[in-house]
């Protein structure tokens, strides 16, 4: 999925931020110059561990906490600085599916008002107009007409996600932040959110921002993947490049580590086994984040901060083993 | 399956009951199953099938107001279900180890993990408190996690996520029980470190051949870290089976759906 001349729906250019500890003057990067397109109609998967910044990014899109540096465009307008009272178009334009439905969803409200509410916000509608996209919005995620008067409580963890995908599609925005919108759910049930929102997706050519801690399950769903560790991205691609050939030693880690029962069965063992700990935020260290779990750790990596680089087409990776800076990682380690 | 002719783990028609203003609700229902000496059994099924509840049963910890309607459990050479109050506490930590989810919210945040660690080894042997607190530094050893006399002296919260799953791992290991029961001991951890705690979890029971139960929501676990696997579906044990065997003769529907749901995120990419 490339441009052809089309802009980004979304672009963020070196976004940094960074929280300030309460004593002294420490400073926790949580996003380090981030940078990133997303195309309309497609899915861009942000995955990364807890920590790697991937939550913090969909929140600064959402602008819904101060931004650090560095620029953020939605559909041609840099909506960075946008002061909150211009922020009422991105408001329908962008919305969010979050991790647990129950969390997100007003519990004294029924499921047909939860619905309807961004419509009385945004829209001048009358009564019909909106009971009739309220309608139309619970049908498409596969919500009984019943279900219309009741408490979120009373449904299924299925249910009430597809709700929340509901009230975020009635408002027919550009782009969906997706924020682990299914970690919390059976993994029986995982699969018919996804599938409804790949459908979502193809009749409607909405765009998906989907941030994720697990690369195996975003596979089906994402065009492209952005791999994130510590606040910064460490290899990019398409879906074929980053699982085909995943380059940078995290990403493999992810991908190898995931318990597998396809790889046990053929009898295969992980190759890129981590150990040790995660470096503090607060106080990161000068070379490759990675370095202090990394298995084909160089000395060399421990001094010099490696950039993300190409490695062929718009496949990007941040390690210096292979953007050819240090020596290759040999076959079969 | 391991056939063992003094399973470690033993229980028989073993039914829980809820009693509520519509009548008794069978949580658990009619559940047999052994785990021999050196075993990991893998437990799975949907959320809410009793999973957490069989675990808790068998070291006779049922919430109320749940009851022991009926069966037998036997544990360690004990009949669970004829201990008193002092004989349970003793099979819990001392012969029994359990390793319970979200971690952090089971550890009291006022004392130091290595008081907690040192404080089980306490209450269960005779020893100096400076023994125990040699020995708790070295179960944070064993687990992996560096430096730990520092750590030792931390409180939960200054500690990741998956640092306080390796010290209730280390707590329940502390006093080598023979059985370790697992309630999903990496949920909520991240993959990479996950891996780090099973390999660990596994290398621990197997070096010193205890008898573990592993309750999971992922297939991809039972098939890397059990020998066995049980699947639960409203409250009963409806399927056992080998490891390999579970992933290509199912027989039961609802671990075939299982299987599905677990395979789907795994299809390769053309």
């Amino acid at each position: 999925m490339t441009g052809d001349g089309r802009e980004p729906l979304l672009k963020v250019e070196r976004l940094v931020k960074h929280y300030a500890m309460r004593r002294g003057k420490r400073v926790l990067t949580a996003v380090n110059q981030v940078s990133f397109v997303l195309w309309p109609g497609e899915t861009l998967a942000l995955v990364g561990e807890s920590g790697s910044g991937k939550t913090t990014i969909g929140r600064c899109v959402l602008r819904t906490i101060p931004i650090t540096a560095g620029d953020i465009w939605f559909d041609g307008e840099n909506i960075t600085r946008m002061p909150q009272r211009d922020l009422r178009p991105l408001r329908v334009g962008i919305q969010a599916v979050f991790q647990d439905p129950l969390d997100s969803l007003n519990p004294r409200m029924r499921v047909g008002a939860i619905v309807e509410e961004p419509l009385l916000e945004h829209f001048r509608l009358t009564a019909r107009e909106r009971s009739q996209a309220v309608a139309h919005a619970l049908d498409r995620v596969g919500i009984e007409p019943g279900l219309v008067r009741s408490f979120p409580a009373r449904l299924t963890p299925s249910q009430q996600q597809r709700v929340a995908i509901a009230r975020a599609i009635v408002c027919k925005p550009k782009l969906m932040v997706l924020d682990e919108p299914t970690s919390a759910l059976d993994p029986l049930i995982r699969s018919e959110i996804l599938q409804l929102l790949t459908d979502v997706q193809g009749e409607t050519g909405i765009s998906y921002l989907l941030i994720s801690h697990d690369l195996v399950s975003v596979r089906h769903i994402a065009h492209r993947i952005a791999v994130m560790y510590l606040g910064e991205i460490v290899e990019e691609g398409t879906i074929e490049q980053v699982y085909g050939e995943p380059s940078f030693p995290y990403t493999r880690a992810l991908l190898e580590l995931a318990p597998s029962i396809e790889r046990k069965m053929a009898g295969e063992l992980p190759r890129v086994q981590l150990s040790g700990e995660i470096p503090s935020p607060i106080d990161l260290p000068p070379g490759c984040y990675l370095a202090s779990r990394c298995p084909f750790v160089l000395d060399e990596c421990n001094d010099r901060h490696p950039d993300l680089e190409p490695v062929g087409g718009a496949h990007l990776s941040r390690c210096l083993r292979v953007t050819g800076k240090l020596p290759p990682i040999s076959a079969g380690s | 399956m391991n056939a063992h002719s003094h399973p470690e783990v033993a229980v028989r028609g073993l039914s829980v009951e809820f009693s509520s203003s519509a009548g008794a609700v069978r949580a658990l229902d009619d559940v047999t199953l052994d785990i021999g000496r050196g075993e990991t059994l893998g437990v799975v099924g949907r959320s809410g099938v009793g999973k957490s509840l069989l675990v808790r049963s068998l070291v006779n910890l049922v919430p109320n107001p749940g009851r022991i309607a009926a069966g037998a459990i036997s544990i360690a050479g004990r009949n669970v279900l004829d201990l008193d109050r002092e004989q349970l506490r003793t099979l819990r930590g001392r012969h029994v180890g359990v390793i319970v989810q979200n971690a952090r919210i089971h550890l009291n945040p006022v004392l130091s993990v290595g008081r907690q660690i040192a404080n089980v080894y306490l209450a269960h042997h005779r020893a100096s408190r400076r023994g125990a607190w040699e020995r708790a530094t070295e179960m944070l050893r064993a687990v992996g996690i560096p430096d730990p006399k520092e750590r030792m002296r931390s409180y939960p919260h200054e500690l990741s996520g998956g640092m306080v799953q390796r010290v209730v791992i280390a707590m329940a290991l502390i006093c080598e029980p023979s059985v370790v029961l697992a309630d999903e001991p990496t949920s909520g951890l991240d993959v990479t470190i996950q891996d780090q705690v099973l390999r660990l979890f596994r290398a621990l029971v197997s070096e010193s051949g205890a008898s573990a139960l592993l309750v999971t929501r992922d297939m991809g676990i039972v098939a890397n870290f059990c020998d066995r696997v049980g699947v639960m579906d409203e409250g009963r044990l409806i399927e056992v089976a080998g490891v390999p065997e579970i992933f290509t003769q199912a027989v039961q529907p609802q671990t075939r759906a299982l299987l599905a749901a677990a395979s789907l995120g795994e299809e390769r990419t053309p």
